[in-house]
């Protein structure tokens, strides 16, 4: 039922989804001035895509997607959104290169072979206490961190420490770059949720509170004893066990501010 | 005349239901509010100014329709059985989008919904301004703005929620997601044909199949048959394979998208929210080096107040008791009608209602914790500390209200969802020294220990059950129920100033409760303890005294060997007996037996019973010390056993704990005995 869209058209309807964002329409000045083209590319390009029923596009008037147009745009982010994960969280690459490679890459590559990344980054962080062990002790070798406990000895031998992979540690991490679990989040800190893990009753429930992907969250203390910590999100206050935060993928917005007393 | 009608009250945990509710009820229901979560749904009444009747129903808070916890499911259950033809939303103003979360799931009920957007002036004072008629657009229903603790608006809300109910006007569920939608547009067909399916309900439940929701797919309300749930793990998979996440957090997604876009809408900020007297106190309160020695301090402080203030006061009852049944004594011939009167119900019921003040004390300061709001940073600051001993930070919550009062402590442990926490709690709360024990402390340090010393020697009891809860704990937990403990996600709820009404209206109650089982229990166990201690009477000329040849007197001495390891003697083994009905009745027993063991000629300078135990020479403070542990610790009272029967489910457990705390009461109070022995020589 989907026949393949050229990349370019891709890019454009992935653009002007983004800019429509709320459901108001875009219009042809805006598609243009975002992807650095000329207005008569713009209405070429929105004349195949309103071809293919992806999009309504009048003269004068905003541009709007079609129900198909904003199914079809919703799975190539979520495409985009797939890569992203896996070039960070399992590559470690940093954000900003892994958003520019993402871009290229989900033109590159195909349904099926894109299909079996997101299962297998699925299956390696479904449980990342059992699971994603090796994983972690992969990542530590790649930091060149020793592991406290015995290391798998084909990672040890196989594996030299690697140059420029981020460390997930409060103070090492600078705002807007790369992931890293809540609960190593220093108080005073405001970030943005970008990825959950783990399943079950206890995302449902954390998702019930309120925290979803792409909700902004500032930590704002911790407990006596270390553990656990209150969260403000949604205008409230939460908290929650170290256990439960280290579930919880985060984006540092912004630098732990002073505190003012 | 028609059938009343009947309106439920649902909302998020703290968003003032139960205050609106008072508002339009009066305070006081015929299902006590017990200081604690509610637990139960309650029943009220209100009657319209046109005279019709309208029962209204207050159900547990909830954050949403999916049942973690027994509280939410009592919530839930009522929802869906249509015991109400409207509901009442109760959204907190200053925290709107989290509340209209649960109005994105309510309104797909089929129920006509009516929002009370509540604590509009709190909202207010955080300078935040919400635009009711724009809300009321954008969410389909009638908004009415209300203060519950003043008041404000609840006849305005009550008659628009019966202005829906009578026009059965239907919610329109919010849209969601178009992935989810397609999806739910798949499900729908399947189960359009279900036995007993409304047809309004028919996107509730496909949505619900959808999450998953564990109830409804084991077919607890539907019958389902297995290729309607075959074809919904297919769209579950075809969507998750899709969009990568699971199906019931695509839906949370979509909802918190709503209720974001919502309170975007609506909300404007009149002021800059003022830094707030409220975080500074705070940030003190919940200090990563303060936070625990402050709640000690809290709890010191607690007992001290008890203890100090209470003390006096009771004095004062003591006497007044004291003069009554010399009085009597001296007006009534003497026989056993006198005997009884004086000895057994004066000295029996008065001996227990002396510790009125204590209780009072007790319930004002846990209704204090509880309505500021400190309850809940209380359970933030010990987590890590409950954690360790495999409890959970919420378990703090029932174990606090167990000094109250065990019954509705154990019922608090509804706000625990894992079966193993919560069993695990229900086990170790009888330990948290009851409202019901406080009077055995009190007559006892009273008579044995100074009264500078008073306050530690009753905290070094409360902390003794703390402690051997939570070893007890640890113990459950590495043997009994084993696995993992549930993730504690817990509101931090906003600091509020108690208003002085309702602070009194829960101390009041429990007082009343506590009179109304002088009244009932222990006047029915003191009379039946003087009859036990008065018949038969001995032969005349006997040198045996009245109570040792008494009923009473005979089972004492019959069990005193096996208590004797623990230094106590028949007439203490009697009134531990008796403390099986109510832990009060120890001290009714304990007067009852000196009463009737007093000697008839002292008529007219009757001593208190305090006096007679300094007077008697088996009794002394080590012994006082070793009987108050073997009452902290041995068989909660006849009504906890039966309540924890039927929060676990089971005798089975009832029985267990039972034998578990009288068994270790003897031991403990025997290691007491003993070893104090060796050290006082």
């Amino acid at each position: 039922m989907t026949e393949p869209l050229s990349s370019s058209m891709e890019d454009y309807l992935e653009v002007i989804y983004e800019l429509a964002g709320d459901g108001r329409g875009v219009r042809v000045k805006q598609i243009a001035d975002h992807l650095g083209v000329s207005l008569p590319s713009v209405t070429s390009a929105l004349r195949t895509l309103s071809d293919a029923g992806l999009v309504t596009h009048e003269r004068y008037r905003p541009v709007e997607l079609t129900p198909s147009g904003r199914a079809r745009a919703d799975a190539l982010v979520n495409r985009h959104d797939a890569l992203v994960r896996f070039l960070t969280e399992i590559l470690l690459v940093d954000l900003e290169t892994a958003e520019g490679e993402a871009c290229r890459m989900e033109h590159a590559i195909g349904p099926v072979t894109l299909q079996r990344l997101v299962n297998f980054l699925q299956a390696v962080q479904r449980c990342p206490r059992g699971n994603a062990e090796w994983l972690n002790r992969l990542h530590a070798r790649w930091r060149g961190q020793t592991c406290e406990e015995p290391c798998e000895p084909c990672v040890l031998v196989l594996e030299p420490p690697l140059e420029g992979v981020p460390t997930p540690n409060g103070h090492g991490a600078e705002p807007g770059r790369g992931l890293m679990p809540l609960s190593s989040v220093g108080p005073g800190v405001r970030c943005t949720v970008r990825h959950m893990r783990g399943r079950g009753p206890s995302r449902r429930r954390l998702a019930d509170m309120g925290i979803c992907r792409g909700v902004p969250l500032e930590i704002k203390k911790v407990a006596p004893l270390g553990d656990p910590i209150d969260i403000k999100v949604r205008g409230y206050h939460l908290c929650l066990r170290k256990d439960e935060a280290a579930q919880i993928m985060v984006e540092v917005a912004e630098s732990p501010r002073q505190p003012t007393h | 005349m028609a059938d009343p009608l009947v309106i439920a009250f649902a909302g998020n945990p703290n968003s003032g239901k139960t205050s609106l509710f008072n508002a339009l009820t009066g305070a006081r229901q015929h299902v006590a509010n017990y200081p604690g979560v509610t637990v139960e749904v309650k029943h009220g009444r209100h009657v319209l100014t046109d005279g019709t009747e309208v029962r209204l129903l207050d159900l547990p808070g909830t954050y949403s329709l999916t049942a973690y916890s027994a509280e939410e499911r009592v919530a839930r259950e009522a929802l869906l059985e249509r015991q109400a033809v409207a509901i009442v939303c109760v959204i907190d103003a200053s925290n709107l989008e989290r509340n209209l979360y649960l109005l994105t799931q309510l309104v797909e009920l089929d129920i006509p919904v009516v929002v009370a957007l509540n604590m509009v002036d709190e909202a207010e004072r955080l300078g935040l301004v919400i635009d009711t008629r724009r809300l009321e657009k954008l969410v389909g229903v009638p908004v009415v703005p209300t203060v519950g603790r003043r008041g404000d608006g609840v006849t305005e809300l009550i008659e628009a929620a019966v202005k829906v109910a009578r026009e059965g006007r239907r919610p329109k569920p919010f849209s969601l997601s178009s992935h989810v939608e397609e999806a739910v547009a798949e499900i729908s067909p399947l189960v359009a044909n279900l036995d007993g399916l409304e047809p309004g309900r028919k996107r509730f439940l496909a949505l619900k199949l959808l999450e998953h929701d564990p109830e409804l797919v084991s077919g607890a309300h539907h019958r389902l048959p297995q290729e309607v749930l075959d074809r919904v793990e297919e769209v579950r998979a075809e969507l998750e394979e899709h969009l990568g996440e699971d199906p019931e957090i695509l839906v949370a997604d979509d909802r918190y998208g709503i209720a974001a876009g919502v309170a975007r809408e609506v909300v404007g900020r009149s002021t800059q929210g003022r830094a707030r007297m409220a975080e500074r106190v705070d940030s003190i309160l919940t200090n990563r080096v303060l936070g625990l020695p402050v709640l000690v301090l809290i709890m010191w402080g607690l007992f001290e107040g008890v203890f100090r203030i209470g003390g006096p006061l009771s004095e004062g009852i003591e006497v007044a008791f004291g003069w009554l049944g010399a009085t009597l004594s001296e007006s009534m011939a003497d026989g056993p009608l006198r005997s009884l009167v004086v000895d057994g119900v004066i000295s029996g019921v008065g001996g227990v209602l002396v510790f009125i003040p204590q209780v009072m004390l007790l319930f004002l300061g846990i209704a204090l914790m509880e309505d500021t709001g400190y309850l809940a940073r209380a359970a933030f600051v010990v987590d890590r500390i409950m954690h360790a001993f495999g409890l959970h930070g919420k378990s703090f919550i029932p174990m606090l209200l167990g000094f109250g009062c065990s019954v509705p402590a154990i019922m608090a442990t509804r706000v625990l969802s894992d079966p193993k926490d919560r069993l695990t709690t229900i086990l170790v709360v009888p330990w948290m020294s009851c409202s019901a024990r406080l009077p055995v402390y009190a007559l006892l340090i009273g008579a044995f220990f100074p009264a500078e010393r008073g306050g530690v020697v009753l905290l070094s009891l409360y902390f003794m059950g703390v402690v051997l809860a939570l070893v007890a704990a640890r113990l459950f937990r590495s043997t009994l129920f084993k696995g993992p403990s549930e993730p504690f996600v817990m509101e931090l709820p906003p600091y509020r100033m108690p208003t002085a009404r309702a602070v009194v209206v829960h101390m009041w109650e429990r007082a009343w409760l506590y009179v109304q089982k002088a009244g009932t229990t222990i006047l029915a166990m003191s009379l039946v303890m003087w009859a036990l201690s008065s018949y038969p009477k001995p032969p005349a000329g006997s040198e045996i005294s009245d109570l040792e040849y008494s009923i009473a007197g005979r089972a004492g001495k019959a069990i005193e060997p096996v208590m004797a390891p623990a230094g106590f003697d028949w007439k203490l083994s009697v009134a531990v007996i008796t403390g099986f009905a109510a832990k009060e009745v120890v001290v009714s027993s304990l007067s009852t037996i000196y009463g009737v063991g007093a000697d008839a000629a002292e008529v007219g300078e009757l001593p208190s019973l305090r006096e007679s135990l300094q007077a008697d020479p088996a009794m002394n403070p080590l012994v006082a010390y070793a009987f108050m542990v073997f009452v902290l610790l041995y068989i909660p009272c006849i009504p906890a056993v039966a309540v924890v029967a039927r929060e676990a489910g089971s005798w089975k457990w009832a029985g267990f704990l039972v034998l578990w705390t009288t068994g270790s009461a003897w031991a403990l109070a025997t290691l007491v005995y003993q070893v104090g022995r060796l050290v006082v020589g």
